[in-house]
């Protein structure tokens, strides 16, 4: 938007202006400056993070990002979700040392899993199994076997920041690794499924992003969707399932 | 042209002895047999039924054409040290050009008794293999000759094919239309005039005369013979432990795949060979179908040698000291030899190019990570289908094979969508309570009498808030005890957790989690 702004300003002025053609041109040369400041502004920025789910687009506003840690609770779907709208078009994932998460839940929310590397790693290994992939896939999965110390988790986040032919996302599931955005699920609930009958359809749920500087922003999605995929959820009154729900139970 | 001839070479390639009546046969018709069979009235082509009914102590067994191939690839060598130019026109039959041969032997007696010679000194699972050799005119009749180990004297091939039938020349439809004209015999089709021939039967029919007459519809096509790309390496000194091995084989499968793609080939197959000093062998045959890759091959080479050296553990004598090996129980060679070479079409790739692949960056990674966790903890999935949550995706080493496919379904009993995303390596087990506080039940027609109220989960206790009706789940019901009889039922608790349960014999367990 910052690009377009001041040119269309420049318009605006060319418009109500006298008309003349002199002065047209005049002001010709502050239209252009106005769109070379808006390219230097936008080289500046960091570099576009990688792609999350829709839904999840307020809590990441600038998506995935390259070169930097983002934690996440327990939750696997969340997991698999970022995952797998990260690698949806192109790139790479590994996932180290989550052995059961499932890997079909991983494809359905969008990864190809030709570009899947699964790394049955340990405790004395994983660290040193992440540093080798940093750099080389677009996103690195890992869940901590136990407490991360302080000298490995400054290993790794150097590791991360250090120019490589890949800028690798890293997902950190569990634990308290030192991140500047943590993701975490609350309020779940599935729907779909009644007292003897029904089946697991989707699950509504709260997703909370929690920033270093202390600001929250929760929103409400499907996670996963019936599609397998993460599905932006309506306000809880006005979700016609829920509804449909609800009625059933009155009438059982 | 020398014709050689094996006779039932298909009978015999796959494992039956010449003196027993035994076929070969595929889709219900019989493609070779012995020649006690043929003495009982076995032809070639007749149905399996009727040649039983002819012959009832016959054994049919199903015809391996590649087999055969490969297993007549040692009886063509034997003949090439005897003489050049060799063409294989089928496994059991090869044909050659007679000049060469006979004028370097001195006649062409000579040159058939060395090559059946050479042929009889072959080692096969069911002793020498008796080969007819026919010289003649043409391919048609030295192969006809070779039947009877006969020689036909050069211009004579038209008179010696006027005695045989017409049906072993011509196919079944044309050898079927000349016998209603009342043409039995090789001889009066040549007597027919060639024009008319043309005119009847077309150009198929007019290649029959042509070979009738004794003339021959082309010359022999030699073979080239397949070079040597075995590699090896030899150790000096001998090496007793595993590791060197395995590093070497690496380097030889690395420099294989470079020469083999050099020569724009792949191979199926791959053998991995180990000799000790003292001359005992390991040997073994490994898909290949050119996809491994060097570490794969190498990796190959440490689980073969490691279960021969539990098998064969090194001699010890009564010199040497404990846990000391023996000079002569060290590797001294390993040699890897490519087999069933193909031209290399390459792997078709997804439609919209390479996408789908991993980039270089990420295949060194990996490479590293092998070297650093282990080949088999580098994985890719592969999507497969089938009951168990497990069976849905498959974890296969980097550089491996893909599996094989289990079939497409439709797996009654499967788990529905959405897929779990928590899958436990090992079903958990649990406790699913109802009001009375006793484990549920599961009929055997699927319901539940008891509904569940409480789950209990190691330490952790939560009302069941809903329940799916249960799907019953059977196994591999064939098997002698009955096979794997379970039921399956989703569960969601009040924390708003939700599991996929599997009872089996009155035991709850969690099979996945959905969170």
């Amino acid at each position: 938007m910052a690009t377009i702004a001041p040119m269309f300003d420049n318009r605006l002025k060319l418009r109500s202006g006298s008309g003349s053609s002199g002065e047209a041109r005049l002001a010709g040369p502050g239209a252009l400056d106005g769109l070379t400041r808006g390219v230097a502004g936008a080289r500046a920025r960091r570099a576009p993070g990688l792609a999350v789910p829709v839904a999840l687009g307020e809590l990441l506003p600038d998506g995935l990002q390259r070169g930097a840690v983002t934690g996440l609770d327990g939750d696997r779907y969340l997991a698999a979700g970022l995952v797998g709208a990260a690698i949806r078009q192109a790139g790479s994932a590994a996932l180290v040392g989550v052995d059961d998460l499932g890997t079909a839940a991983v494809v359905a929310a969008g990864a190809a899993p030709a570009r899947l590397v699964v790394v049955r790693s340990d405790a004395p290994t994983w660290a040193r199994a992440v540093e080798v992939l940093i750099g080389a896939v677009e996103v690195v999965l890992v869940r901590p076997p136990g407490p991360v110390a302080d000298a490995v988790a400054r290993r790794i986040t150097a590791r991360l920041r250090r120019t490589a032919p890949v800028a690798t996302a890293l997902i950190v599931a569990g634990g308290a690794f030192p991140a500047p955005v943590r993701l975490r699920v609350a309020a779940a609930q599935w729907s779909g499924l009644e007292i003897g009958h029904g089946l697991l359809e989707a699950r509504r749920v709260s997703v909370v992003a929690e920033r270093r500087d202390g600001s929250s922003r929760a929103v409400q999605v499907y996670l996963p969707g019936v599609d397998g995929a993460v599905v932006p959820a309506w306000p809880a009154e006005a979700a016609p399932s829920d509804e449909l729900a609800a009625r059933r139970r009155r009438a059982a | 042209v020398i014709a050689a001839w094996a006779p039932a070479w298909p009978v015999i390639a796959v494992g039956a002895s010449l003196d027993e009546p035994a076929a070969t046969a595929e889709r219900g018709r019989i493609t070779a047999a012995t020649h006690v069979a043929v003495e009982a009235g076995v032809r070639v082509g007749m149905r399996v039924r009727d040649a039983q009914r002819l012959c009832p102590r016959l054994t049919v067994l199903r015809a391996d054409p590649v087999q055969a191939a490969r297993l007549f690839e040692p009886v063509v060598c034997a003949l090439e040290q005897i003489a050049v130019g060799i063409e294989v026109v089928r496994p059991g039959l090869c044909v050659l050009d007679a000049a060469g041969p006979s004028r370097y032997f001195g006649g062409e007696q000579q040159a058939a008794a060395l090559l059946r010679d050479a042929a009889a000194e072959v080692e096969t699972d069911t002793g020498p293999v008796p080969i007819g050799v026919g010289v003649a005119d043409g391919i048609a009749a030295a192969v006809l000759a070779a039947r009877t180990d006969t020689i036909v004297a050069p211009g004579g091939s038209a008179v010696f094919l006027a005695s045989f039938d017409i049906g072993v020349l011509a196919g079944p439809e044309l050898a079927l239309a000349l016998r209603r004209l009342g043409i039995r015999t090789l001889g009066q089709f040549a007597a027919l005039p060639v024009g008319k021939v043309g005119t009847r039967f077309g150009a198929e029919g007019v290649r029959i005369h042509r070979l009738a007459r004794g003339l021959d519809a082309r010359d022999p096509a030699p073979r080239h013979a397949p070079a040597d790309l075995a590699v090896e390496h030899v150790f000096d000194p001998t090496v007793p432990v595993l590791e060197p091995l395995v590093f070497a084989a690496k380097t030889l499968a690395d420099g294989l795949h470079e020469r083999l793609a050099g020569l724009g080939l792949v191979c199926d197959r791959i053998s991995i060979e180990a000799t000790t000093a003292d001359g005992r062998v390991s040997s073994r045959w490994w898909r290949h179908e050119g996809r491994l890759t060097g570490r794969a091959v190498a990796e190959r080479a440490r689980w073969q040698l490691e279960a021969w050296l539990t098998r064969n553990p090194p001699p010890q004598t009564a010199d040497t000291y404990v846990g000391e090996v023996e000079d002569g129980a060290g590797f001294a060679r390993l040699m890897l030899r490519p087999d069933g070479l193909r031209i290399a079409t390459g792997i078709q790739g997804d439609l919209l190019g390479g996408e789908q692949q991993l980039p270089g960056t990420a295949e060194a990674a990996i490479e590293h990570l092998q070297d650093l966790l282990g080949y088999t903890r580098v994985t890719r999935p592969v999507i497969t289908s089938g009951r168990g949550p497990a069976d849905t995706a498959v974890l296969v080493p980097f550089g491996d094979l893909d599996p094989e496919l289990r079939g497409t379904g439709p797996w009654p009993g499967r788990i529905p969508n959405p897929a779990p995303a928590m899958i436990p390596g090992r079903p958990v087990p649990v406790l699913l309570l109802d009001a009375h506080g006793a484990a549920v039940v599961v009929t055997g027609r699927g319901e539940i009498p008891d509904p569940p109220v409480l789950l209990v989960l190691g330490t952790g206790r939560a009302r069941v808030t809903g329940f799916s009706n249960p799907w019953p789940l059977h196994e591999r019901p064939w098997e002698p005890d009955g096979g794997h009889r379970t039921a399956r039922l989703q569960v969601t608790v009040e924390s708003g957790a939700a599991y996929l349960l599997g009872v089996e014999a009155g035991d709850w367990f969690v099979i996945a989690g959905y969170q």
